[in-house]
């Protein structure tokens, strides 16, 4: 029963992860309609930047940090300016083929300057293997995960519902005709979208890093992010939290008790085995957009 | 205040729609702008707020001067600022939103401060009271009268002195076109807003109108005093569906009147 809840736990968390990834490719569908399928070079950019400024510059984890959210920033905002904005409005094919070369384009940049080596976070941790609650060991890193996941979410759903920002990407979002119409800057909100998907997958690429290092198997992590996007219907919030809980959880579990059985790939594969038996029953995903209708 | 002078808009760069349109909005007036299906009447006011963009329309030709300043070819955002707003037809609420945050939506590009937004919103509610009892609803369950006041307010919350109104009577029971109508008028009168108003349903429009123009095919075949356009025989015919004995005709023969007799073309 112990194993069981563990692995909830940790199938919690890591869906919670998972979760953060594919809400950036939610934040920029539903502002800009382009499909983000670049997640995976964007991760690792992310992560090797963290280290860079953690362990080459050594700088303390709050400032190097805080240098890492800065360049997460601008590199969100160029992707946007340079990439992106010419494709408005082109089919979605364009931003398809675009965000796959934006993929590689970040993965050749970090074979470039890393060399693609795998390299390890600092370990930030108080150094205690696992915390017990209720007799239970948890491993430290998954509360944090935990933790940081829920606060990203919540500042994340209050800046949309409480900014005029946030209101502003909504309503470009629902309508962009009206939006052009009522004089919203559309330009900002799209570099906005762009900037907080990065924020958010820095925020991934440093609890995965943390978690299994620094390495080009980021790149499966960017496309559990779109595979749990697509699933919660790519334009849902709610659905993509749902969706990234029930890949961390299946994970988790078939990780737990089927790799013995099935070998250690089991549980790099569910996702996609999840994804598979969803689209045959769901095409629209979980949650497809509900739209008002009115006679 | 508002000058459009005998302007060409083609789409996509071939389909001729506009061809040469003149129109005036002097300050303080309210101006019709009438015409059937397909016309060019939402061309004619897209042109106007730089709307043409989304579908890849421009203006070729000629000129459009707010205040003496050309406007065609600015983007949406610096004509919004300069003080016009276009009312788009369909009654395009985001229904995503509760009435309140399409008000606010409609502010946005003035970024104005919390007392501002809130004495905005105030004035909007004291012309459309419904709106304030409905403000944390969803705005896509409203009826579509509420839909089309929510609209009207969402315009008034960015400042606009001129108001370019499409088809706000489309679709809706004749005592709603009545009241909608009856507080376009009060915005003129009260807050001093130009209007440049759109309608195939010529009566509601011509009432309170000071002036009128009547478009056919991208063209201004006719334009007078509101109150000549409503008594003019044809525009009776065409747009009011009376003849002289005041019974209604019906839409086939109008149609076939219609085939007959142009006035252009
Ligand atoms: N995006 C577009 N691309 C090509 N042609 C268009 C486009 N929008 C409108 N048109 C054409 O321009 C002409 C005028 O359209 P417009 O919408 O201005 O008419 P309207 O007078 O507003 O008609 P309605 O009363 O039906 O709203 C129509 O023939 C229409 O087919
Ligand atoms: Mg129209």
């Amino acid at each position: 029963m112990s194993t069981f809840i563990q692995l909830m736990i940790s199938g919690v968390a890591i869906g919670l992860i998972y979760a953060l990834a594919a809400l950036g490719v939610v934040v920029v569908y539903k502002s800009t309609k382009v499909l983000n399928l670049a997640p995976g070079g964007l991760l690792l950019i992310c992560a090797y930047i963290a280290w860079t400024f953690l362990v080459r510059v050594n700088l303390p984890i709050p400032i190097a940090l805080g240098l890492a959210v800065i360049l997460a920033v601008i590199i969100g905002w160029v992707v946007e300016r340079v990439a992106l904005r010419p494709l408005i409005g082109q089919p979605i094919l364009a931003s398809i083929i675009l965000t796959n070369m934006i993929w590689f384009f970040f993965r050749g940049t970090t074979f470039l300057f890393w060399g693609g080596n795998p390299r390890m976070f600092p370990s930030w941790l108080s150094g205690r293997p696992t915390i017990n609650i209720y007799g239970i060991g948890i491993p430290e890193i998954m509360i944090w995960c935990i933790i940081v996941s829920i606060l990203s979410i919540t500042a994340l759903v209050i800046y949309f519902k409480f900014t005029r920002s946030g209101l502003a990407m909504r309503v470009t979002a629902e309508d962009v005709v009206v939006a052009e119409n009522l004089g919203i800057n559309i330009t900002r909100v799209y570099s906005y979208t762009w900037v907080i998907c990065l924020l958010l997958f820095l925020i991934t690429a440093f609890f995965v890093g943390s978690i299994q290092g620094i390495s080009q198997d980021l790149d499966f992590i960017g496309v559990y992010g779109v595979i749990v996007a697509l699933l919660g219907g790519l334009e849902s919030f709610p659905g993509a939290i749902i969706a990234g809980l029930v890949i961390g959880i299946v994970q988790s579990l078939t990780g737990g008790y089927l790799a013995g059985v099935l070998g250690g790939g089991i549980a790099e594969t569910t996702p996609f085995i999840v994804m598979f038996l969803v689209s045959f029953f769901r095409p629209y995903g979980f949650f497809g957009l509900e739209r008002i209708e009115r006679i | 205040m508002l000058v459009l002078n005998n302007i060409e808009v083609k789409y996509q760069n071939i389909i001729l729609v506009l061809r040469g349109v003149t129109i005036e909005v002097p300050e303080g007036k309210i101006v019709s702008l009438l015409g059937a299906n397909g016309a060019g009447k939402s061309t004619t006011l897209k042109a106007i707020s730089g709307m043409l963009y989304p579908d890849e329309g421009k203006v070729t030709d000629g000129s459009i001067e707010y205040n003496g300043i050309r406007i065609d070819g600015l983007r949406t955002k610096a004509i919004v600022d300069m003080g016009i707003v276009q009312i788009m037809e369909g009654r395009r609420t985001l229904e995503q939103l509760t009435v309140q945050e399409n008000l606010i939506a409609g502010a946005i590009g003035r970024n104005p401060t919390r007392g501002e937004l809130k004495k905005d919103m105030d004035r909007v509610y004291s012309f459309f009271p419904g709106l304030k009892d409905a403000k944390n609803q969803t705005s896509g369950y409203l009826s579509g009268g509420e839909q089309q006041q929510l609209v009207v307010g969402r315009g008034l919350m960015s400042h606009p002195k001129l108001m370019l109104l499409d088809e706000a009577s489309l679709g809706l029971a004749p005592l709603l076109v009545k009241e909608i109508y009856a507080i376009i008028e009060r915005l003129n009168k009260e807050e001093n807003i130009s209007l440049l108003v759109v309608e195939q349903n010529a009566q509601a429009a011509l009432n309170i109108a000071d002036y009128g123009y009547v478009m056919e095919n991208g063209r201004i075949v006719l334009d007078d005093t509101g109150l000549n356009l409503l008594a003019n025989e044809d525009i009776k015919e065409f747009y009011m569906g009376l003849t002289q004995v005041g019974e209604k005709k019906s839409y086939k023969t109008i149609k076939h009147y219609k085939r007959r007799k142009r006035w252009l073309g």
